[in-house]
This record gives C-alpha cells, structure tokens and sequence, in this order.
C-alpha cells in the first residue's frame, strides 16, 4: 500500500474514531452526578432557582436531542453554547486552542533538544559520572510534582535573576514566547525525563548490534556510526511515545496553566468539567482526540523516513 | 497486520531477537554479574523493610496532631524532618506511608500489566478483526483527555484507592497492550513458534507458553517506570479527591497538601518528593537492570 | 553530529536571546503602558459627552492600577444576572445603586437617590434621583431608566434575585428625578435592598434587551453605567480593563485605568505581586499575609467583612437528630485551635449564627471550646454509644479541608468517628440538596447589610432551601421571620433577631467556628485601596503614587 493509500485509510478510521469519543464523552458526562444548575447558582440557590435556569439552558430536552444538536452542530462547525458563560463554545475554546498547541510545541521543541543532547551524551558516557549525573538529575525531575518544579524555576529565574516574568501571558508574539519560556521548559524537563530514560537505553541496545559492530569494523568513525546507524534506529520507538505524550501534553496542563496563569485549554477543561459545563467538555475533547489522531498519524509516517524497512500494509 | 510501524513501538524487537539467539548460557552469565540489578534490588529490599517495620522506625503516631508545634524546620530537636501545619511529625507520616505506596506502585500497575499484556499477546497473535476493533478503542482512549475520565470515574464511584487504580487501570494497559502486541508480531513467525504449531500444540498453549514470555521482557521494564508515574498520578490528583483520605499519609497526597505552605514550608512538599526519588530510583535502577541483562 | 551540536548552540542562544530581552520588558511591559488601545480616558471632567481620542497627555502620566485575581467572573456584568463574585466586584464599580451600603457595612447611605422618605403605612417610598449623574456615554440619567433595571430584577425571566424585591407591587416614575416604590405590604429591609448590588441601574434599552433569550453576552460585557469606570468589552481570557468614567458623579477617579488579570495559583499570585509585576492581588493565603506583609514595599492586611465559616449538620439524620449531640460537637471544638491552625488568626470566634452586621447579638456566648461538657452532653443523648459520620469535603478549599482534618481528630474524643470525603463542589451540593450527607463546612458572606438574608436563608425551614439544608424547621422561628420582615420599628426588629439568634444558637444546627475576614496585598504607592463589609472593593479612591 503506498503512503496516500494508508494516510486515506487512516482519515478514514479517524471519521470512526471520533464518533466513538462524541458517544462516549456525551454519555460520560451525562451520567457523572452533580448539576450545572446549582454549580452557576452557587449555594444561595432554591430549588426553583435551578429549575428555572436548567429550563433556561435547554437541559430538560430530552437526551437524544441534546445529542443531536451536539453531534449535527459539530458537523455544521457550530459548537453550541456554554452553559456557564451563556456564549459561544467557539468563542471560549477558539482563543485557547492556539494557545495551548503553542505551549505544547513549545516544550516539545525544548524536550527535543534536551533529550537528544543529554540522551546521547549519557548512553556514550555510559557507566561513567556524566552518565550517573544526568540519570539521577532527570529522575529527580521525573519524581518531582511539576507545580512544585514550576515554583522552583519562578523563584530561581524570575525573582532571582530577574531573566523572564513570574507569570501571565503577554500581548505580542514576542512576549508570548518569552512568557511561555517557563511553562515550557518545566513541562519539556518532565517530558525530557521520561524521554531520556528510553533513548538512552535504546542507544546502548542498538550499539550492540551487529550491523552497528559491522559498521565499526569497517572502520567508520565512531561519530558518523552514532549519528547515521545507531540514532537513527535508536531515535523510532523515541519518537512514538514523543507522539503518545502529546495527548498529555494538550490537554493534561492543566497544573502548569494554572500555576503560570496561562489562559490554555487545560485550565478551562478543568473548569467546565468541574461545572458540568456539557457542551465546552464535548468540544474540547473532540478537538483534543482530532489533534491527538493527527500527531499520532504524522509520528507513524515519520518511520518510513527514519527506517525505509518499514512498509504500510 | 496493520502497520508495520506498530512493531517499532517501545521495540529494540529486533536487538532482542538478537539476543535471545545468541544464547541463554550467556545470559545467566550477566544476570549474575548485573551490578544494576542488584543495587535496585537492595534499595528496594530496604525500601519493603522500612514499610514493614515502620512501627518500629517512627517516633510519632503519623496522624497525632500538636499544633503548638505546626510547622517545625528540618533537624528541629524533636522532629528530624520537622512538622507539617498540624504540628505531626514528617519523618513518621513519610515512612508510614511507604507501605501504602509500595501498594498504590504495584497495584496500579499489576492489573493493566497482566490485562494489557494478555490484550497484546491476542490481538498481537490473532491479529485480524479483533486486531482492528481492538486498536481503534485503544485510539479512542488514547484521545480522551485522562482528567476527564478520572473526574468521571471519581465523581461516579466516589473517592477511595480502589478507584484511584480503577482511573489509572482504564487507560494505564494501553502500554503494556501495544508493547506486548509488537513484540507478539515480531514472534510469531519465528521457527521455534512455527515448530510448536507444527507439533500441534494447542493455540492458547502457544500463546502462553511460546510467544508471552519472550514478547513480555520490554513490558516488564515499562512497569517500573509506569510505577513511579502511578504514585506521581496519585500526586496530581489528590487535589481532586481521589485516593486515600485525609488524614491517611500518603506520599502523594503529603506533596499536594504542601502545595498550599510551598512559601512558607518547603519541606512540607520535597521531603515526600525526596522519599519517591528513593523509591524512583530503586525501580529505574532494576528497570535498567533488567534492560542490561538482555 | 554536527547537526546535534548546531541544535544546543540555537537552544543556548535562544535562552540568552529570552533572557537577554527580559530586562527591557520588565521596565516597560509594552502595550500596557504605551499603546493601550483607544483613548477614551483622559477627557476633562464635565466636558463633552464624546470620549477625546487619543490621549493629549504623555504616556507616562497615565495612572495605571494592575491587579491579579484569584478568579474570572463566568456571569455576565448585568446586576440582576450576576452569580458570582468576580463579576459583582466588576459590578460595583460599574453599576450604581439608589442608595449604596456604608463602608463599615451597617447601614445605608445616599447614591443615585439623595433623597428618600416613606408614606406614612410604610406603602409607598419616594426617591429623588441626584442632580446631573450621566451614563458612561454621557447621557443624563433618568427616573425611567431606574425604574426599567429594578423591574428587571425583581421580575426579568434571567433574574437571579427576584425574592429579595417580593414586597414590591410596582415602581413609577412620575417624572425624571422621581422614582415611586409601592409596595404590598410593610417590607423593612426595603432601603438595604435597594442597596444591594443586584439593583444596579442600566439605561432603560439596555436593561429590557437583557432579558431578552436570545440577548448575547458579549454585549453585557461592554457595559454603560454610572459607576466610576466602564468596560468597554471583554473576552473570557482576557485581562479586565475597567476605563475611567470621566462623567463620574463623585468626582472623576484617580486612576484612567484598571487591568485585572486572572492568576489562579495562590503562590503565583504572590511571587507576582512580589516581583513587580502587579500592584494588587485579592485572596492572599491566611498563611502568608504576615510573611507577605514583611516584604520590603509591600502591605497585607485582613479586613473585617460580613463572613462566616461553620460546618452544616443534617438535622434529620439520627442521631444528629438529637439536639445534644449537635450541641456536643459544637462545644467539643476548639475555634480558637481552628482560628490559630487553619486561618493562621486572621479570624475570630463566632458566637452568633449571623455575621459581625446590623442586628448582630454581641453578646450571645456561642459554644466556647469545653471538652467535659461535650463529652456530658453526648452521654445524655443518642450518640452515647458513639457514631459514625461523613464529613463532605468540597475539593480544592484547602481551608474546609483542613478544618476538617482538625475536626476528625477533635471529636474522635467524645466519640465520633469522623469520615472525611473530598468531594468536587458539584456534587456535595446536589448530595445536601438531597439530604444525603451528614455534615459538611460551609462559608456565608452578607449580600446586604440588614439580616433578613442570611435569617431566612438559614433560619427558615419547611421549603428549599431548608435552613441551610439542615433541615431545621421549627414553626415558632419561621413566623418570627416573617414578622421581623414586616416590623417597622427598628428597637422591636432588633429584639426579634435577638430571640432568632438565640434559639438557632441553641438549637446549633450548624457547628459554629469563625467570623472570617478578606484579605488583599499591594505595593506601598498604592493608596485607598480596602475592602467594605461586604467584601466589596470600589476603585473609586484608590491612587496610584508610582
């Protein structure tokens, strides 16, 4: 089969897949107890109160409706109304979907350069001090909860040296790169950690190889074996769980976003689920499982180029 | 067989090919000599000894409150790791909590390791339809946002640790299943399986006793990563009410009650953050132990 | 590798190019203090009704006040619709009132109306409007348009406040500076209500459209009062920029700009204030203000407002059902531990189930902390054998949170095996709405400064909201409600509350713990700045001397 075959039959599944996250986030969010109604009204509300306002927001419908209008309303690019904020779901989630791709490109870029630098430098350090070093130093990143890493870099690079902002976002491009430096290095560590581990340790394997011994015994150097035999290989199942962290990375910032008060998707997830906020928890999550399929399908298209063995059937 | 790129997950397949053709005298041979392995092995030995005789190791009840004496540095004269807001010793909360831990670790990793492992080795085997309809709910999963699923299945069960390994089970396997799967399609074909079908050894038989435990080695290095990350998870979602109740110590939920004194009272978070790197690194050191061996 | 060291040499520069630019930034966060859009600020008072365009007086004049807040209004800024608190607080300074509660929070005082006197059956109130109050547009105020927006409060299909106006029949305006309130019966509360925050005056179009269903939102947040500032419109996200009103009734402010920005993380909020980078933040951790306080330039303070922390009983769930075990629980706890551990003192012990405001019984005893009468009550009654109770804990309050943990180790003493469940906020409310809970914290804060809320929201049971959810219900405190309401001498209303607050007191369908303050922090040139009884902030005389 060749590559626009399967990216054609992957688009495809995709339809399905998506399908199947509308089925599944509506019925979860429906059967999750607690109320939109008194969540808006706050504790001073009656019984009355809550009946007029669920009348008011259309919750009394029944549910096959409801989900109609989700589903039909996706498909004509409407995303409905916010519960609690009474306006457009697009309006809500539009500004901060840019956002938080942006954060997390951001630190995947920042975790791409730090686990191929240390990755490599402590498999080819293997054993000796660097190599201890920097495994203990990123397990301890891996170990730490990340607010608590977040408030170190604040205290570290924003009050100490006075080199990037406590927090917010900023207004123009430039200040939103220099704004978002923080959250990104401290979710790209945390990616980094998990990363590193896996590289390194694929590194050491495939320089045991026999094509690699091969190659060494033909007398190549030992730079060009690393960078043209063994990175290479070394790089593929790397890149997968790069590709299976970006789910995480979207939609689980929830704590950097709150932390460096960056107004991402993560926060308002947490927000509308916390409030029953039906129709901004459905967008969010199609929008999210849409990005994640892509990324997805993108990393398994990068094998081809990294391993011209590998084929689609 | 789908995509041939599904191999290459989380796979030195090919290296491990490599390996277990060459040999298992050779094997033995590094599994006794693994420096790695055994040093993992002793911290984490000590690590279950702490967690057994915690009664004997901590000077305090880890839940008795004193708040004439909230907040106590490190090194205070009677608080070695001083005191949290309720004035309870740290140093008893901390090493209390280990055996709780060490159960959250295991638990939340045994049953989507043995789930996960058996989906792998079944789609990974059979491939076909079940393949398929398999691998597009592990793309539907893969998509959820994972707080909304924890959120739901908190708010639907209630809190409680059984189903804080319910929320990191439902998608904690998917791991497990694409690794083993991978491996699965990598085995399958080779001539000691080939040799056992054409001895008419039974499929199941097969699947358990020829392709599992070869298929299963990368699996098992995932789990003592996935441990750490299941304990940290717990971190994270403490705040939401998830997991064990307050008062019960818990290293988890130690950090995350530490979040709101991080100004006042750093020790209240990183020395519970410390005690996991103990643990993070008795696990990673195994892992890669295990990972040298081959 | 070439390639891997071209990659580190790009990551170092990048870093030294961010950090290398941060210097500049911090001095002057660009578009804020230069090129905030339109200029509609600094038009002389009293001038001419169109907005001057951009601004004649240097940039640097320009008085900008930045604040971190620890939420983002979800309600629209229309008065009546308004549910949460960061929208009211945008609201007050927005939107103005026919009379305004004082400072301290105990009475009322003149606003849109300078004059007011009843007929003498207490029927009919008449109102006259202030000389030359405009609209943030520059159009006059008029009778018409008050009557329009209290209307809608007490009878628009999105009101959220429609009981607190039921005694009100109609309301006319016989002329431009008259505004009629007829009433049904003799309401006494009637002057603090107008004083509430959901009576709110829009021009007469704006406040009819509201209601419309299909009114959009967006327009809400463009608002038009005659309030110290406007909003020319906002975007969930976005930072609030509350623009000076230059038609401002008592004087033009201080300030041409208010920017509150949304920072969620309370240690965030601090390091913020702490670095520079705000003037101003709300909610400073009880834990902190001290240290906060000794941070060279800045100040802390807690200040006194109308709240009330306590723990909610179900009354109806055995044995709590039994008033000596409500009345064990509440002597077994330590307030002044509570106070000290969890509020860090900036508390204080409550001995009245209503908030330090008008009619408040000082001196009612409360349940002051007293283990051996606690532990005589319970083997009095039916929890002497002990029992086992829940306690829902909403997530994220930390402050409920550790309350609670304080609360299972204090009455495990008298026997009570406390059961702590943290919970999200939606669902310990559908679980007290429907009863099915036996004890969860719970905080009030006044909406107005006469009692009648707080006692008929907590006093009076039978219906929802089941004083408090408790579910109390004792006929002798609902028809005491009901006659404090109708009394118009202000000695007998004051009695009546006095008996109220005694036998709820007795009865101690909650657990009483604290009256609890607001708290805030800001740099030291910033000047005026406080919090009312309320818990209310007005920007109207806060200086900017940087």
């Amino acid at each position: 089969m060749n590559r626009f075959a399967y990216i054609r039959k992957r688009l495809i599944l995709m339809v399905f897949v998506l399908f199947g996250v509308t089925i599944i986030i509506f019925g979860m969010v429906r059967i999750i107890p607690g109320d939109p109604a008194f969540l808006i009204l706050g504790d001073r509300a009656t019984d009355q109160n809550a009946a007029a306002l669920r009348e008011q927001l259309g919750l009394n419908k029944p549910l096959y409706e409801q989900y109609w209008m989700f589903v039909s309303g996706f498909a004509r690019g409407s995303m409905g109304d916010s519960l609690l904020y009474r306006q457009p779901v697009a309006d809500l989630v539009g500004k901060r979907v840019p956002i938080s791709i942006s954060l997390a490109f951001y630190a995947m870029t920042l975790a791409a350069f730090i686990t191929l630098t240390f990755g490599i430098w402590s498999a080819v350090q293997q054993g000796r001090v660097a190599d201890h070093l920097i495994r203990l130093s990123f397990l301890f990143i891996l170990t730490t909860p990340n607010f608590w890493f977040g408030i170190l870099l604040i205290l570290l690079l924003a009050l100490g040296l006075r080199w990037f902002p406590v927090a917010g976002f900023g207004e123009t491009l430039q200040e939103h790169i220099w704004y978002l430096f923080l959250p990104a290095l401290t979710l790209g560590l945390q990616l980094s950690a998990v990363l590193i581990r896996n590289l390194r340790s694929q590194i050491i394997l495939t320089m045991r190889a026999d094509y690699v011994r091969t190659a060494r015994a033909k007398g190549l150097s030992e730079r060009w074996v690393l960078s043209r035999h063994v990175l290479r290989n070394a790089l593929m199942s790397t890149i997968t769980i790069f590709g299976l962290q970006f789910g995480n990375l979207i939609g689980g910032t929830l704590v950097i976003e709150t932390v460096f008060a960056i107004p991402g998707m993560g926060q308002l997830l947490f927000q509308s689920i916390t409030a029953r906020d039906y129709p901004v928890v459905q967008a969010i999550t199609v929008i999210t499982a849409f990005l994640v399929i892509v990324v997805n399908l993108f990393v398994d298209l990068s094998y081809s180029f990294l391993d011209p063995r590998v084929t689609y059937e | 067989m789908n995509l041939m790129s599904e191999q290459v997950l989380h796979s030195p397949t090919l290296d491990l090919r490599f390996a277990s053709s060459t040999g298992i005298r050779k094997r033995v041979k590094q599994w006794r000599l693994n420096a790695t392995l055994l040093t993992g092995v002793g911290m984490l030995c000590v690590v279950v000894l702490v967690a057994l005789g915690a009664a004997l190791l901590t000077p305090y009840d880890p839940i008795a409150q004193q708040l004439s004496d909230a907040f106590l540095p490190p090194f205070s004269p009677a608080h070695i790791l001083g005191t949290d807001n309720f004035g309870r010793d740290i140093w008893s909360r901390i090493v209390y909590s280990t055996r709780l831990d060490l159960q959250i670790g295991f638990f939340s990793v045994l049953f989507p390791f043995i789930f996960g492992s058996l989906i792998g080795v079944l789609t990974g085997y059979h491939g076909g339809k079940l393949d398929v309809l398999v691998m597009r709910v592990v793309d539907v999963l893969m998509a959820f946002p994972f707080l909304v699923l924890v959120i739901a299945i908190m708010s639907i069960l209630g809190p409680g640790l059984t189903n804080l390994y319910i929320a990191v089970g439902v998608v904690g396997w998917i791991p497990y299943a694409r690794i083993v799967r991978a491996e699965t399609l990598a085995t399958r074909n080779l001539e000691y399986v080939q040799a056992a079908r054409t001895v008419g050894c039974s499929t199941a038989r097969i699947m358990l006793k020829h392709v599992l435990p070869n298929a299963i080695a990368p699996a098992l290095i995932y789990v003592f990563t996935g441990m750490v990350l299941a304990i940290l998870t717990g971190a994270t979602l403490s705040f939401l009410g998830l997991g064990p109740q307050p008062p019960t110590p818990e290293w988890g939920a130690m950090i995350a009650e530490g979040r709101q004194f991080l100004l006042l009272a750093w020790w209240m978070t990183t020395l519970p953050g410390l005690a996991l790197l103990v643990i993070g690194v008795a696990l990673s050191l195994v892992g890669d132990g295990l990972a040298e061996r081959r | 590798m070439n390639k891997k060291w071209l990659l580190i040499a790009t990551l170092l520069l990048l870093i030294a190019a961010l950090g290398a630019c941060a210097p500049s930034a911090t001095t002057a966060p660009p578009a804020a203090a230069t090129s905030a859009p339109s200029g509609a600020t600094s038009a002389p008072v009293g001038a001419a009704t169109q907005p001057a365009a951009p601004s004649s007086a240097p940039a640097a004049t320009r008085k900008i006040l930045k604040m971190a807040r620890n939420a983002e209004p979800f309600s629209p800024f229309i008065p009546w619709q308004i549910d949460d608190n960061p929208a009211l607080f945008i609201s007050v300074n927005v939107y103005d009132t026919l009379l305004r509660t004082t400072k301290d929070g105990v009475s009322v005082e003149a606003a849109l109306a300078t004059k007011w006197e009843s007929s003498t059956d207490g029927l009919t109130w008449t109102f006259t409007l202030r000389d030359g109050v405009k609209f943030s547009d520059g159009t006059a105020l008029k009778a018409s348009d008050v009557k329009a927006s209290l209307d809608m409060a007490r009878g628009g299909e999105k009101s959220g406040w429609k009981d607190n106006y039921k005694a009100i029949k109609e309301i006319q305006a016989p002329d431009d500076k008259t505004v009629k309130i007829i009433l049904s019966q003799p309401y006494a509360p009637l002057l603090s209500v107008l004083a509430m925050f959901s009576g709110g005056v829009l021009p007469a179009d704006m406040a009819k459209a509201s209601d419309a269903k299909d009114f959009n939102n967006d327009n809400a947040w463009k608002t038009k009062g005659t309030g110290a500032y406007f909003v020319e419109g906002w975007k969930k996200g976005d930072p609030i920029i509350l623009k000076r009103n230059p038609n401002y009734w008592k004087g033009t402010p201080q300030l041409d700009e208010v920017r509150i920005e949304y920072v969620p993380d309370d240690n965030t909020r601090m390091l913020k204030l702490q670095g520079g980078e705000v003037d101003l933040v709300d909610f400073v951790p009880f834990s902190q203000i001290a240290a906060l306080g000794a941070q060279p330039g800045v100040k802390a303070q807690t200040f006194t407002i109308q709240q009330t922390a306590f723990i909610i009983l179900n009354t109806e769930k055995p044995p709590l059902n039994d008033v000596k075990v409500r009345q064990a629980l509440n002597y077994a706890t330590d307030k002044e531990a509570i106070i000290k551990t969890v509020y860090f003192g900036q508390a204080k012990f409550m001995n009245s189930p209503i908030p330090q405001g008008t009619y408040w019984d000082k001196s009612l005893p409360g349940y002051p902390f007293d283990l051996d009468k606690a532990k005589k009550l319970m083997s009095e009654s039916a929890g002497k054998d002990g029992f086992k109770m829940d306690m829902q804990v909403r997530s994220g309050n930390t402050n409920f949170a550790n309350t609670a943990v304080i609360l299972k180790d204090a009455w495990a003493k008298i026997g009570v095996t406390v059961d702590i469940q943290t919970l999200e906020t939606s669902v310990v409310r559908s679980n007290y709405r429907a009863g099915q809970f036996m004890s969860t914290p719970s905080a009030w804060t006044n909406d107005m400064n006469d009692p009648t809320q707080i006692v008929n929201y907590a006093m009076r049971g039978g219906a929802s909201p089941f004083a408090y959810w408790t579910r109390y219900n004792d006929p002798a405190v609902n028809d005491k409600i009901t006659k404090a309401d109708l009394e118009q001498d202000p000695k007998k209303r004051e009695a009546l509350y006095a008996e109220l607050q005694k036998t709820y007191l007795d009865a101690a369908p909650l657990v009483f713990i604290a009256y609890l303050g607001a708290t805030a922090g800001w740099r030291d040139y910033v000047q005026g700045f406080l919090i009312d009884g309320l818990s209310y902030y007005r920007f109207e005389d806060v200086k900017n001397n940087k």
